[in-house]
């Protein structure tokens, strides 16, 4: 019907029906430079969403825990209530691509609705008699890459952000994330470890159905090979468990390897100080200078002081304990003691030091235990890990029991001392401050130096404390009503003049706490227990 | 998901046409035979200026439409596709008919880029504007209308018993009363059931002891602990000495 005169090619169409075969459209953005032609090794599966769809009937289908006809109740119930539930359906599902083997670039294509509402689709090829098949589209999926490094959380990201013109160094931003999140991972693998359950360790729900996906494959071996060699921080989805293990057996090593770093050495290289950091407190003519500048001294000291005994101790408890023990090996313990008053006044008395020691015995007996018992300290209390190497302890302590019973005498006149040192309100702050820590030092040392920490106690203290209220029941009455640290615990008891001296107090309390054991929870550094009602 | 997970890639380099076809014409085109030639594509290439592309409907597959006439002439818009690449895959589902020894697998497979979008544009004539007007008036019509009924409907009164109680009700008596057993044997039930099963409720005892409410309570308190509380409330459980698994459950 056009005009004749310009060159006209004629196609017929055809529909071939193929019932099938289904067709469908994957969709990339332009910037990801998608090329087809290029693709090697392409894979593509239903994302198994099984897990996440179930999560909310995770009681066994028989034996223990099971209930005897659940699901019909189950099913009655809802239909009783008109509400019938979603099936799962695979087919449903996202798709998964992956591309270029294991180490390849990876998609996940989500369904887009709304597409052949008004119109349809159809593909176009030619045939090899040159005419055109049309093949209807069934679905459109959009494919996202899938990030295959860690990012922050918006959270984080905002942190960091309020952060930004100190950070020097951005790169370290990632780096500390990483490390952070191996921390945790440890923990967790600790805590799996000590419920004896032979569940994997797991990362995330995608990276296990990547996993779960590239198991039975042998083709790619050899990728798993390579990745091993890769970084730590990538080699999520090793090949099989045994690899897994292993892994994580590296990790915990470095993690150890970490623990015993100098602190700071992590931290990130934040600007210390720039001009006009402080120029808010800087100096009006008008203003009384000498006093605001007191101020502000006092203020810098103020920090200075808790940062050192305060946060320090609790921070780096693990760390100076077995320092210190490094430096008792020198022999020259009297220095020492001197210098210890002086940074922390009214710190640890003598038999604190004393279990120190009996620590120290401990450690060198236990020989290569002493340094897991170390490194899982933080959560002792409830590890029964190495048996033995309690065992151990408690013989040491029947030894060196004698010089404990005696020490309880001592602390007092020390106290005193102290007392009349420290003179100005910063310092008495920051003793209160290491009071405090000193029930959470003393705790620590308590828990894995000595099973019971009685004797420690002289009878009479007991009794003076208990006249005044001081018993098992009223702390463990504070502890159900709120969590408390142990410098407000030792708030509450000073109050009530119970007559003891501090250290006593100290003491005391750290015994009774040691017989509650209570919950503990560390929240900005410092040490909380509760107990449940 | 069943089957290949690994996409077959012949096809990958091809290039095809995403055609964009309007519903009335794809209904036609869904109702065709395989084997027809639905309609031409002309396509004039006139030096200087883009192509011409025009499609025709073929009159045999015009049949298929709904109304008599429909349109047959189209205009093929051709766009290319730049903010996204588009490529398509199929997937073929196994054919659960065919006896084969060897299942097929479902297979997915690469079947081209999308090298250019085609949008079919019905030439606007008068046929084209009877179709519009006839899905215009279809739209407006509502869906919901008063319908004025001629019989008068039967309501049913309610029953006072159904069928299917009383059959219940029949099988019961015939059954009689549950006699008791052996207390040896009811519990050998008991620990039959307990070992599948950690939680039972009474009335689902009942069934499978076939024995009466109360002296199976009188067995039960012997041997069994009852939770008064969620998550398992109303249920009975083995005692712990009696429990053939070791973990102890909240």
């Amino acid at each position: 019907m056009m005009a004749s005169k310009p060159p006209t090619q004629e196609y017929g169409v055809r529909v071939p029906k193929n019932f099938r075969k289904s067709f469908s459209i994957m969709k990339f953005n332009a910037a990801l430079n998608v090329n087809p032609e290029k693709w090697s090794q392409v894979r593509m599966e239903r994302e198994d969403n099984t897990k996440e769809f179930k999560a909310d009937d995770e009681t066994p289908k028989f034996g223990a825990g099971s209930e005897y006809g659940r699901e019909q109740r189950e099913e009655a119930r809802r239909k009783r209530y008109g509400y019938g539930g979603k099936k799962y359906q695979p087919e449903d599902q996202p798709w998964h691509l992956r591309l270029g083997g294991k180490s390849g670039k990876r998609f996940r294509g989500t369904r887009e609705g709304g597409v052949k509402e008004n119109a349809s689709y159809y593909i176009f090829t030619q045939s090899a008699d040159g005419a055109f098949e049309a093949y209807p589209i069934e679905d459109w999926y959009n494919f996202v890459p899938i990030a295959r490094f860690k990012h922050l959380t918006a959270d984080e990201a905002e942190e960091e952000f309020v952060k930004r013109d100190k950070i020097l160094n951005y790169f370290s931003v990632m780096r500390k994330k990483l490390k952070s999140d191996e921390a945790g991972e440890g923990e967790e693998e600790e805590k799996e470890k000590s419920n004896k359950r032979s569940s994997d360790f797991k990362i995330s729900e995608m990276d296990e159905w990547i996993h779960s996906s590239d198991e039975e494959d042998e083709d790619d071996d050899e990728d798993g090979e390579k990745k091993k060699t890769k970084k730590k921080g990538q080699g999520n989805d090793s090949d099989s468990d045994a690899e897994k293990k292993k892994q994580k057996k590296k990790k915990a090593s470095n993690q150890a390897k970490k623990k015993k770093e100098p602190k700071g050495s992590d931290d990130e290289a934040v600007e210390e100080s720039d001009d006009g950091d402080e120029e808010g407190q800087e100096l009006d003519y008008i203003s009384d200078s000498s006093s605001s500048e007191e101020e502000l001294e006092k203020k810098m000291d103020d920090k200075g002081v808790d940062q050192e005994d305060g946060m320090r101790k609790l921070l780096t408890s693990d760390e100076e304990s077995e320092e210190e023990e490094g430096e008792k090996e020198e022999g020259d313990e009297d220095e020492e003691e001197g210098k210890e008053e002086e940074d922390a006044a009214g710190e640890p008395s003598s038999s604190a030091k004393k279990k120190k020691k009996k620590k120290k015995k401990k450690a060198s007996s236990a020989g290569k235990d002493a340094q897991e018992g170390s490194s899982g300290e933080n959560s002792s209390d409830g590890s029964d890990l190495d048996v033995d190497a309690k065992a151990t302890t408690n013989s040491q302590k029947k030894k060196s029991s004698k010089p404990n019973s005696e020490s309880g005498s001592r602390p007092e006149s020390r106290q005193g001392e102290a007392n009349s040192e420290s003179g100005t309100g910063s310092k008495r702050k920051a003793e209160e401050e290491s009071v405090g820590q000193q029930i959470a030092k003393k705790l620590k040392t308590d828990s894995s130096s000595s099973a019971s920490a009685g004797p420690i106690l002289p009878p009479n203290v007991l009794q003076t404390a208990s006249e005044s209220g001081l018993t098992e029941e009223t702390v463990r009455r504070y502890l159900m009503r709120k969590p408390m640290s142990g410098k407000e615990l030792l708030q509450k008891f000073k109050s009530k003049k119970t007559g003891l001296s501090s250290d006593d107090l100290v003491s005391l309390i750290a015994h009774i706490i040691k017989k509650i054991n209570p919950d503990r929870k560390k929240i900005k550094d410092v040490m909380y227990f509760s107990i449940k009602a | 998901m069943p089957g290949e997970r690994d996409m077959d890639c012949t096809n990958a380099a091809r290039g095809v046409w995403l055609v964009k076809v309007p519903k009335y014409l794809s209904n036609i085109w869904d109702k065709s035979p395989s084997d027809m030639q639905v309609g031409k594509m002309q396509i004039t290439k006139t030096p200087g200026t883009k192509p011409n592309v025009t499609f025709s409907l073929n009159p045999e597959a015009a049949k298929f439409a709904k109304n008599e006439k429909t349109v047959t002439d189209y205009k093929l818009a051709i766009s290319s596709v730049s903010a996204q690449s588009l490529v398509v895959f199929s997937q073929t589902v196994p054919n659960q008919s065919s006896d084969s020894v060897i299942p097929e697998t479902s297979k997915l497979s690469l079947e081209g880029r999308v090298v250019q979008r085609t949008e079919f544009r019905p030439v606007g004539d008068v046929t084209y504007m009877n179709l519009k007007k006839e899905q215009i008036l279809k739209a407006a019509q509502p869906t919901r209308m008063v319908q004025q009924l001629d019989k008068i409907v039967n309501n049913y009164k309610p029953v006072a018993d159904h069928k299917h109680n009383v059959d219940y009700q029949k099988q019961k008596k015939a059954e009689g009363k549950k006699m008791r057993e052996g207390k040896e044997k009811v519990m050998d039930m008991l620990f039959q059931a307990f070992e599948k099963h950690q939680y039972y409720n009474i009335k689902d005892l009942v069934g499978i002891t076939q024995q009466p409410v109360a002296y199976l309570k009188e067995i039960l308190k012997d041997v069994c602990n009852y939770s008064h509380k969620n998550p398992h409330k109303n249920m009975w459980e083995l005692k712990p000495e009696y429990r053939h698994y070791n973990k102890e459950s909240e």
